[in-house]
């Protein structure tokens, strides 16, 4: 009950700051860079899954990382974490309310700005005449944004984790980027190096206790658009890690001495 | 059954090398109220942060309501109120839905939300105040918001950290009536810090004094005056001007000394010895035309300055 309170209060204090809104028009900025932007297909793309992973990978942490930067610091900053932890209510439950408010916040955003992104492209006829290629099934397409939604759950549980430790707002969203920004790139790189020394080069095969891991990168995330199975695992996996970044935070935030503003 | 709202024995926390309370013990009575005093920086709010069991004590135990702050620190929450110094809102948020959020986070039914909220609202005077947004409040309003959230779980014992800090004269001395109303009607246990000394003695039966960490002297506003000097001071105003009578009275034995304001003569004697007659002959023997004699008691001012040696 406590941690549903905390939820609404959340989702109120959201709605009426105006971040909400505003997340809907980053998510929906993110698809028109897509559909009509350079940001387009390279040569050897099959369909227009391909500029939108490619986007949405960058954008789908940007989007955990907005929505929870200010977690727990941001109570800490307006005075209100000493009015709240002066009552019964345990640490834990306030950070699953939290979570739980910007699921619900960001979750339907992204699935049905993405699901009107689709429909879209179909009867604008977007990508036949920028790109002359298909439009991807609908089923593949639903992957898609199974799997973006899932790295966006991860990284607010992650952007929650910072926001326990870093002293302001802004710090946790840099932290968070700065985690965030390398990881795309070095870690297609870091994938790279590992498949020429050990002679992989393909993920197909691999034990899944090694696919769970291979499924923060996006690399992986992109393979495993093409094939069910992987991209059923990357899910449960991407959720699995979500979960586990929440419990240390929750373990983290019972045993912290709080620096209250006053 | 234990007569004792708070039984705090050896509390004691570290910030890094500042010891910031020094095995601080001591006990408030159920139904009365005690004052945290001390100058900034001496752990009166620490203290009280690890009473309301938001800050985890290094070491020492708090029993607040009967709980232990570390034990069951829930239970703590859910018998106590809590006004912090600086009583901070979610702003977005309008005085009705602020309380209904604090209600559901203390337990109260649902069917009792709206009773208790008028009723703490009306105690507080902030009744026509219930659909307006926090955010536009001023500093005295939020302190009676503050009070008001901390009345609702209906405690019994109501930690008050500088309750009138940048209130204007009117707000600090409604402030100060609502806290002795609360006293009398509810025979809540007060415990509240303060730089406000006079707010401390209309409001304080006991009084603890804090420097650096430690818990310098507790006892009575009356017991602390009389014991924390060995001088006291006495007034006598005169007639008219006279120097002569005032050297006479520095010659008395005891005398520390007579400082002359005009028809005014400030003395300054041992206390230890009942000096009060012979100062009144000494006086009149010099054909001194006394108006007034009267005893000047030390301030609390005074007293906390003393006792933490400045």
């Amino acid at each position: 009950m406590k941690t549903l309170a905390v939820m609404q209060r959340e989702l109120q204090e959201n709605l009426r700051n105006y971040k909400t809104p505003f997340l809907l028009m980053f998510i929906f900025g993110g698809i028109l860079m897509a559909l009509y932007t350079e940001v387009g297909p390279t040569a050897n793309s099959q369909n227009v899954l391909d500029p939108f992973f490619e986007l949405f990978a960058i954008l789908c942490p940007m989007i955990g990382i907005l929505t929870a930067m200010d977690a727990v610091v941001g109570e800490k900053e307006k005075g209100t974490m000493e009015l709240v932890l002066s009552k019964p209510l345990p640490r834990r439950s306030l950070l699953l309310g939290k979570f739980m408010a910007y699921v619900v916040m960001i979750v339907p955003l992204l699935v049905t700005e993405l699901i009107a992104a689709y429909y879209w492209a179909q009867i604008s006829g977007i990508s036949q005449y920028r790109w002359q290629l298909p439009m991807p099934p609908f089923g593949q397409w639903i992957t898609l944004v199974a799997i973006v939604t899932c790295v966006s759950l991860l990284f607010l549980a992650i952007t929650t984790l910072i926001s326990m430790f870093a002293p302001t707002t802004a710090t946790t969203a840099l932290c968070a980027l700065v985690f965030m920004a390398p990881a795309h790139p070095l870690g297609g790189e870091f994938l790279r190096q590992v498949g020429l020394r050990l002679h992989i080069d393909s993920f197909t095969g691999l034990p899944i206790i090694v696919k769970f891991f291979l499924s923060v990168f996006s690399k992986f995330q992109k393979y495993a658009l093409a094939n069910p199975a992987d991209a059923k695992l990357t899910c449960v996996s991407l959720l699995i890690m979500t979960f586990v970044v929440l419990l240390v935070a929750s373990v983290i935030f019972e045993r912290q001495n709080v620096a209250f503003k006053n | 059954m234990n007569d004792f709202a708070v039984d705090v024995q050896g509390l004691t926390k570290w910030y890094g090398n500042l010891n910031a309370v020094d095995n601080v013990s001591f006990k408030v009575k159920k139904g009365s109220s005690f004052g945290l005093l001390g100058l900034n920086g001496a752990g009166k709010t620490t203290t009280f942060k690890m009473m309301v069991s938001l800050i985890r004590p290094d070491s020492g135990t708090a029993i607040v309501s009967g709980y232990d702050v570390v034990k069951d620190p829930m239970m703590v929450r859910s018998h106590i109120g809590y006004v912090a110094e600086n009583p901070a809102f979610y702003t977005r948020m309008t005085t009705l839905e602020t309380l209904r959020y604090l209600c559901r986070l203390l337990d109260v039914p649902a069917n009792d939300q709206n009773r208790r909220i008028d009723y703490v609202l009306g105690l507080v005077g902030l009744m026509d105040k219930k659909n307006s947004l926090v955010g536009g409040y001023s500093r005295g309003m939020r302190h009676r918001l503050g009070l008001a959230q901390a009345l609702l779980s209906d405690p019994q014992v109501l930690f008050l950290d500088e309750p009138t800090l940048g209130l204007d004269p009117l707000g600090a001395k409604n402030m100060r009536e609502l806290i002795l109303r609360l006293r009398q009607e509810k025979e809540v246990t007060v415990l509240m810090s303060s730089h406000v000394l006079p707010e401390v003695e209309a409001i304080c039966d006991m009084v603890g004094i804090f420097d650096h960490g430690r818990l310098v002297a507790m006892d009575t506003i009356d017991h602390l005056r009389s014991t924390a000097s060995e001088s006291l001071n006495i007034e006598l105003t005169l007639a008219q001007p006279d120097q002569q009578v005032a050297q006479a009275l520095q010659k008395i034995p005891g005398v520390n000394r007579v400082e002359v304001n005009g028809d005014r003569l400030y003395i300054n004697a041992l206390k230890r010895e009942e000096l009060r007659p012979r100062i009144m002959q000494e006086a009149l023997a010099n054909n001194a035309k006394v108006l007034s004699f009267g005893l000047q008691e030390s301030s609390l001012e005074d007293i906390l300055l003393r006792l933490v040696n400045l």
